[in-house]
């Protein structure tokens, strides 16, 4: 009875189209994630995209969100029965409760576990898709989707199954279990937020549902050799949560089953009495009754139809439970990604309207393409779904109010949720974080109208998608074709705005508002609209009223109904598309010029093919540099004149000068020098060579003169990548950051630029890339990191009055006159060519620190930590010229610019902030870490170790100037902070440095010859500069940097390499031991292991207190690959009891009992601390100074000895 | 005044619907009493507008049904054979979302509408349960009410019976006759009683055509004399029906009785009976029967 009862159910799902819906989506879902390069669940770097930790992963991931699937299938079998009211014939019959319940509930997870192959099968099949990249494929073992499938999703299936069952079968209703499996996944997301603060996991990872934390914890550390190769084994920790949830599965639905009762449930006692009430209430109202009923107008009530109609279509979207259960969805999504949006390690920002207003439109964007596509199915088919067609196409409702109406209910529904509820949910998100300057107009242009005109357009596709489909299922999956191609199609070159339907980028700034991108943005929309009219005309043209109507009939027929009105429609918005589509074109393709990726990359690489023949060609040095600028914001209009002088530097005469200007800045109106003749002129990559007349002999200087115009003509796309909006933008209206290179060229050919990553290279017929200069290449000392000279520089610029200038140099004069300010500045030094032109309405704050004016130039609107910067900029000043020597300006600018997407940087005196990072940062609970110190003291540090101390342009470059500017930054928030908030930063540094390793996409490098790998020169720099001063002392380690900085400051070739400073380091090694940890930090991958296991204590005879702590210490060499060996550790290392536990945010100076240096070994060993006070913890490096792979388990709280366990 | 001339239909599946239908309907009650698939449905479709016939012509009054579907719209009331409801939707509500359908725009006026309606349908205690609720017969009520609205001078009422307990059916018709002397109610049924209780006029649909047309009493009346009876043992049956046109078999008291249709006096103990408006329906399509065959044979 049983396996009849299954397999009939098994059977039913089957043929069940939510099987289908399901299985389709997930397979999308996966085969997405698996084969578009930018997702890649669970793999990611070296990590293959089919290793066993990526397959088990994908499928443990997909596991959760199938829930929703689960849900559908189990609470579908018990409510089934009273819905279609089959349940008194079933329940009548012989067949008893145990094998009935049971044998439903086992096929309604089988049917689950079968849609559930998907998943795998996606994987698998997406390996084999062609335009993945070979590289991040490993082979496909079918143990490792067997792996990820059994123990993984089979038995999360089971857990999801069997509790959505019990609670379906308690409440009888599916919609309460959808709001439970929401509860659900709520719960479960927040309960791995909070175990993320444990200090232990393993707890988390017994009573976690998913398995999640027990594989993470079997995997996190895995290297990517491991994480591609090794097989998964079934940890002992995954093995119990596996045990213990399918007994609790099982007990679940035993409970379930033995409570359910076959009879129907009868009306409660509450409920009768509310019905009582009703029924009275109703039955005194007197209905208005007349002999004869009022005649209707059916001839002149159009509109007025088409509002009602379109208000009970709204209605009923929002009686529907999918409406409510998308909205509580998209309200959580919401509150989360804005919680998150812009961190930087955890701290929150100010909620500031322009600053959240991105995440804002994602989740109203994504939330509203979702309700589009599966409400326009609902809605389209609803009268003939609910067999009431026939009554309403029967009604004089005109057939053009049919689809509009439905169209507005859709839209109308979406405005509800995607801009209304959200807007609601997003400005009080603000309120309560302290942000009362909601600012309704940037709410209004930025979010409302684009937005209520992107759902408007989707709404528009996807009706009229369903109208010509032949049944709603097709039409989902149409719309499911659109949702990937918007995904793909940017990745094919296809990411022209005019082709990207409904897809308008958008910039926010509250500098610059929306004056980049803003107005061609809304012809954009225009262009769409029209489209969207055409859309609809097809979409009232198919409609298909009546019974029998064929869509093939309403083709044949078509002819005869466009006729007048749709025929007029029709033709009025196909010429405004191709209108407004032609004037687009004419504009950003004729006018400007709109450079796809693969257009970029094209340029790229014929430049290197045309020109790379000249690198190293012997070039004059650039000397000295005069600027005339001519700055007009308002018309995003930048006019230069300007003057090069060069001399030839070199021992040996010169006879052609090469001039170019770098992609993607203005090309030369005018250029000439003097003696020379242009040889050479190529206009389509910029590079020009000029002869001169008598080659320029050794010493001997020259001058260049040139003129560009950086502007746009009329309306230009905004580039396909992101990454070029910063410089695209320029002059900004309000807020200009124009570097050099975006407006002045250069002098000779170099690799600055060339396009990377080796297929892509390979993609244009390029040789590999040239790798980066090793440290032991001696010829590689002669050229800079930098790519530039020092340079003296005088620049004048004039802008609009309101609009204070920065500039490159010092300020010698400030003048307005006619509307307009003249301002020049001239560099007191020499220094790097990094001339930056910066001008908006700043608001200007200043101090003194010790004869150097430090400023800060800020928005109006964004002065909450600027006292902060002032003061960080202060102290780091103080620190820099206590250790390390003098500053060389009698200036320290803090500069604020449009975030489009650049971050902080330090150029001569100034560093540049975008208004995303630092000035907007929420860093008013004092526990956060101070982020916007750091990164500030980093920069202002780079005024050192970069701008004084420059390295040789070779590996570990960045050891000197992003490490040495860690390292002071470090001993900036040391001093600021004291150690507590240092711990907090060790450990972001730390996971970071993990983490980073794991996604690296080539070969991990030891610090000393890091190039171009974030995750090392700067989060392991901090870590092991962290820790070498602290074994050999800051002051030690601060003369010998001063050292290092008097031997290269503002020194030529050769320049200075990371060798240098391990050196230094070195040479303040006073054991063995201290030189292999400098030997350790820089010239290997090591890794270590600290763990404490447990601490008893007990109390000694005088009163004091012995604990006893058991630690295990290990040490690893890996290589660029992730293979590890073993290595013997011997090393002094904190070992510390305490009052409180630390790290934990409440622990200071009076919670440390006793903190003692001690040597310890390889592997077990026990350690004695002897104490006046009790102490409750203990741990080894409870500080967090070594690079340790697991860094939670270096604490454990203090067992008492003495005392017996009950 | 609605009439038809030739209507025909064929499916997309070659399925012959109508074939040929010419009929004239006047005011009143209007029977089409058909068998199950004889081309009610479809006729019935066509004449609300739902569908297009394949050839013919349709008037009603001074409309041209097929060129002007909207004029006929506003002015028709329609039942289909079966309907679904909105969920989550009271009776109240769908009624007054129908009224504006049809275009009863003012509020008074749709408010007046509703509840009239509704208490003549006997469903006003019940206005804010949703209808999908509903049992089959307050279903049917507010079907018949929402096709009631804005008077419409054309009703079409398809099957409306079908499923009611005989209580539910009477108080349908009850509804029914009170507006049918007014306009143009056309019946649709299977059912013979229903059309002898409510309609002056009828017709026979078979086969997708007109078989037979007139008043039900003129219709027994020309019957009269070709309905002859016998009863006879239940294994004799299949060799009277090889040697008579049986119209009708029934149980009676153990053994069977059939009816034979026959111009003369078949003799053979068979005896002249005064046939009811069943048998004129059914000689009628044991006639329709016998045509269809003949081309065939």
């Amino acid at each position: 009875m049983f396996r009849a009862i299954a397999r009939f159910e098994l059977r039913y799902q089957l043929r069940n189209p939510v099987f289908w819906v399901a299985t389709i989506l997930f397979f999308l879902l996966t085969f997405g994630a698996t084969t578009v390069a930018s997702i890649r669940l669970g793999s990611g770097g070296n990590v293959h995209t089919n290793a066993p930790v990526a397959v088990a992963q994908i499928q443990l991931i997909m596991s959760i969100f199938f829930m929703f699937v689960t849900t559908a299938f189990v609470a579908n079998v018990v409510v089934r029965d009273d819905e279609t009211g089959f349940g008194s014939i079933i329940r009548s019959t012989k067949v008893d409760k145990l094998s009935y319940m049971f044998g439903r509930f086992s096929g309604a997870f089988l049917g689950a576990a079968v849609a559930f192959l998907a998943v795998p099968l996606a994987i698998w099949v997406g390996t084999w898709m062609p335009w993945v990249n070979p590289e991040v494929l490993g082979p496909n073992r079918i143990q490792d989707y067997l792996f990820g499938y059994v123990v993984i999703a089979l038995p999360n299936l089971l857990v999801t199954s069997a509790i959505f069952f019990a609670i379906a079968c308690w409440t009888r209703s599916v919609t309460y279990s959808y709001l439970a499996a929401i509860l659900f996944l709520v719960l479960n997301v927040s309960f791995g937020t909070m175990v993320r603060k444990w200090p232990d996991f393993t707890l988390a990872a017994y009573i976690e549902p998913f398995g999640a934390q027990a594989f993470n914890m079997a995997t996190r550390y895995l290297s990517p050799i491991e994480a591609n190769s090794q097989r998964l084994q079934v940890s002992s920790l995954l093995l119990s949560n596996r045990l213990l949830w399918l007994a609790v599965s099982v007990a679940i639905v035993a409970l379930a089953v033995w409570r359910f009762r076959f009879a129907e449930r009868g009306a409660s006692a509450r409920g009768v009495k509310r019905q009582l009430t009703q029924q009275t209430k109703l039955a005194a109202a007197k209905p208005v009754v007349i002999d004869r009923l009022p005649a209707a107008s059916p001839q002149a009530a159009a509109w007025w139809q088409l509002r009602t109609r379109t208000r009970f279509e709204m209605a009923l979207v929002f009686k529907s439970p999918a409406f409510w259960v998308l909205a509580v969805v998209s309200a959580l999504y919401l509150f989360s990604t804005l919680n998150i949006a812009g961190r930087f390690y955890g701290i929150p920002i100010w909620p500031r309207t322009f600053s959240i207003i991105e995440v804002v439109q994602g989740t109203s964007s994504l939330f509203g393409l979702l309700m589009a596509i599966y409400f326009s199915g609902e809605i389209v088919w609803r009268e003939r779904e609910r067999r009431i067609n026939e009554i309403i196409d029967a009604t004089p409702l005109p057939n053009w109010v049919v689809m509009l109406s439905k169209l507005a209910g859709v839209t109308g529904a979406l405005l509800a949720l995607g801009v209304v509820i959200t807007l609601v949910e997003a400005v009080l998100f603000q309120l309560a974080r302290g942000v009362t300057d909601i600012m309704p107009g940037q709410w209004l242009a930025w979010f409302v109208l684009p937005n209520a005109i992107y759902l408007l357009l989707m709404a528009v596709l996807s009706i009229v998608v369903q109208a010509v489909s032949p049944n709603k299922f097709v039409g989902w999956g149409i719309m499911l074709l659109y949702l990937v191609s918007t995904l793909v199609f940017a990745g094919m070159g296809l990411d022209h705005p005019l082709i990207n339907y409904a897809a308008v980028p958008m910039t926010f700034s509250e500098l610059n508002g929306t004056a980049y991108g803003g107005v061609v943005g809304w012809w954009l929309r225009f262009y769409w609209l029209a489209f969207a009219a055409i859309l609809i005309v097809i979409g009232h043209l198919m409609w298909r009223r009546g019974t029998a109507v064929t869509l093939k009939g309403q083709w044949r027929t078509l002819p005869s109904r466009l006729r007048g009105r749709p025929l007029a429609l029709l033709t009025i918005a196909v010429v405004a598309t191709v209108g407004l589509g032609g004037f687009l074109f004419f504009n950003m393709n004729v006018q400007n010029r709109y450079l796809s990726v693969d257009d970029i990359n094209r340029d790229l690489a014929q430049l290197e093919q045309r020109y790379a023949r000249f690198i190293g060609l012997p070039q004059p040095t650039l000397t000295d540099i005069t600027l005339d600028v001519d700055l007009y914001p308002s018309r995003n209009v930048m006019q230069v004149a300007g003057t090069y002088r060069f001399v030839n530097a070199t021992s040996a005469p010169i006879a052609a000068l090469h001039v170019r200007t770098l992609p993607g800045a203005a090309s030369l109106r005018a250029v000439s020098v003097p003696g020379a003749k242009l040889v050479q002129d190529d206009k389509e990559l910029n590079y020009h060579i000029f002869q001169f007349d008598q080659p320029l002999q050794p010493g001997v200087s020259g001058t260049l003169s040139f003129r560009t115009i950086l502007a746009k003509r009329g309306l230009a796309a905004l580039p396909s990548d992101r990454q070029s909006y910063e410089g695209d933008a320029q002059p900004a209206a309000n807020g200009t950051y124009a570097i050099g290179q975006l407006f002045a060229p250069v002098l000779g050919m170099n690799r600055l630029g060339f396009l990377q990553g080796n297929s892509q290279r390979r993609k244009y017929g390029l040789p590999p890339g040239v790798p980066t200069p090793t440290l032991e290449d001696r010829a590689a000392l002669a050229s800079n990191y930098a790519g530039v000279t020092r340079v003296n520089t005088d620049i004048t610029v004039t802008t609009d009055a309101d609009q204070t200038l920065v500039v490159t140099g010092a300020r010698v004069s400030d003048s307005v006159a006619n509307g307009r300010r003249t301002a020049r500045f001239v560099s007191p030094i020499p220094t790097l060519n990094f001339i930056t032109i910066q001008s908006a309405r700043y608001q200007v704050r200043s101090a003194d620190a010790g004869g150097v004016e430090i400023s800060v130039y800020y928005d109006a609107k964004h002065p909450m930590n600027v006292d902060r910067i002032l003061g960080v900029m202060q102290s780091s000043l103080d620190y820099y010229r206590e250790n390390f020597g003098p500053y060389q300006y009698s200036y320290a600018r803090v500069i604020e610019r449009p975030g489009y997407g650049g971050g902080a940087n330090s150029a001569p005196g100034t560093i540049g902030y975008s208004e995303n990072v630092g000035f907007t940062m929420d860093l008013s609970d004092p526990k956060q870490l101070d982020f916007l110190a750091y990164v500030t003291a980093h920069e202002l540090a780079h005024q050192y170790w970069f701008h004084q101390l420059m390295p040789a342009d070779m590996q570990g470059a960045e050891v000197l100037t992003e490490g040495l500017a860690q390292y002071s930054a470090l001993m900036v928030m040391k001093r600021r902070y004291g150690p507590d908030q240092m711990r907090l930063l060790m450990k972001y540094e730390l996971d970071q440095y993990l983490q980073g390793r794991r996604l690296e996409g080539a070969e991990e490098n030891p610090l000393a010859r890091t190039r171009n790998q974030g995750y090392i020169h700067y989060q392991k720099a901090a870590m092991v500069m962290y820790l070498l001063q602290d074994r050999l002392g800051e002051d030690r380690v601060n003369a010998m940097l001063r050292k290092l900085l008097d031997t290269y400051r503002f020194k030529g070739a050769p320049y200075a390499r990371s060798v240098d400073l391990v050196d230094g380091f070195l040479s303040l090694a006073r054991t063995p031991a201290e030189r292999q940890l400098v030997d350790d930090q820089f010239y290997r991958i090591t890794l270590y292991e600290l763990k404490a296991k447990e601490a008893t204590v007990r109390l000694l005879a005088n009163g004091q207190f012995e604990t006893t702590l058991t630690v295990d210490a290990r040490k690893f060499y890996a290589d660029g690959k992730g293979n590890e060996r073993p290595a013997a550790f011997d090393e002094l290392v904190d070992i510390g009891v305490f009052a409180t536990r630390p790290g934990a945010g409440e622990t200071d100076a009076a919670d440390v009992v006793a903190m003692q240096r001690v040597r310890i070994g390889s592997g077990e060993q026990q350690v004695r601390v002897v104490t006046r006070q009790r102490p409750v913890y203990a741990g080894i490096d409870p500080y967090i100074s070594f690079i340790d792979r697991n860094s939670n388990d270096n604490i454990v709280p203090i067992v008492d000895s003495t005392r017996p366990l009950h | 005044m609605l009439q038809l001339k030739g209507v025909e239909h064929v499916y997309p599946n070659g399925t012959r619907a109508l074939d040929g239908v010419t009929i004239s309907i006047g005011k009143g009650m209007f029977g089409l009493l058909g068998p199950n698939g004889a081309g009610k449905s479809s006729l019935m479709r066509t004449i609300a507008t739902l569908q297009t016939p394949t050839a013919g012509e349709i008037r009603f009054g001074d409309i041209d049904v097929l060129r002007e579907p909207a004029r006929l719209r506003a002015t028709l009331g329609y039942l289909p054979q079966d309907f679904g409801v909105y969920p989550r939707v009271s009776a109240y509500d769908m009624l007054d979302h129908m009224a504006s359908l049809k275009g009863v725009m003012s509020a008074a006026d749709r408010r007046a509408t509703v509840e009239t309606l509704l208490v003549q349908t006997n469903l006003w205690s019940v206005r804010t349960k949703a209808i999908a609720g509903f049992s089959g017969g307050m279903r049917q009520r507010f079907g018949i009410a929402q096709a009631l609205i804005g008077n419409p001078e054309l009703i079409i009422v398809d099957e409306p019976t079908a499923g009611l307990d005989p209580e539910e059916r009477n108080r349908f018709y009850n509804l029914l006759v009170e507006i049918g002397e007014q306009v143009v109610v056309i019946l649709s049924t299977h059912i013979v009683e229903d059309i002898v209780d409510l309609c002056p006029r009828m017709a026979v649909l078979a086969a997708g055509r007109i078989q037979l047309e007139g008043a039900p009493g003129d219709l027994i009346a020309g019957s009269r004399g070709t309905i002859w009876a016998k009863t006879i043992d239940r294994d004799t049956l299949d060799d009277v029906k090889a040697a008579y046109e049986v119209i009708s078999t029934r149980l009676f008291a153990g053994r069977t009785m059939v009816h034979v249709l026959s111009e003369q006096d078949p003799g053979n103990g068979f005896s002249l009976v005064d046939g009811g408006l069943e048998d004129v329906y059914l000689s009628a399509l044991t006639r329709a029967r016998r045509t269809a065959a003949e081309p065939a044979a």
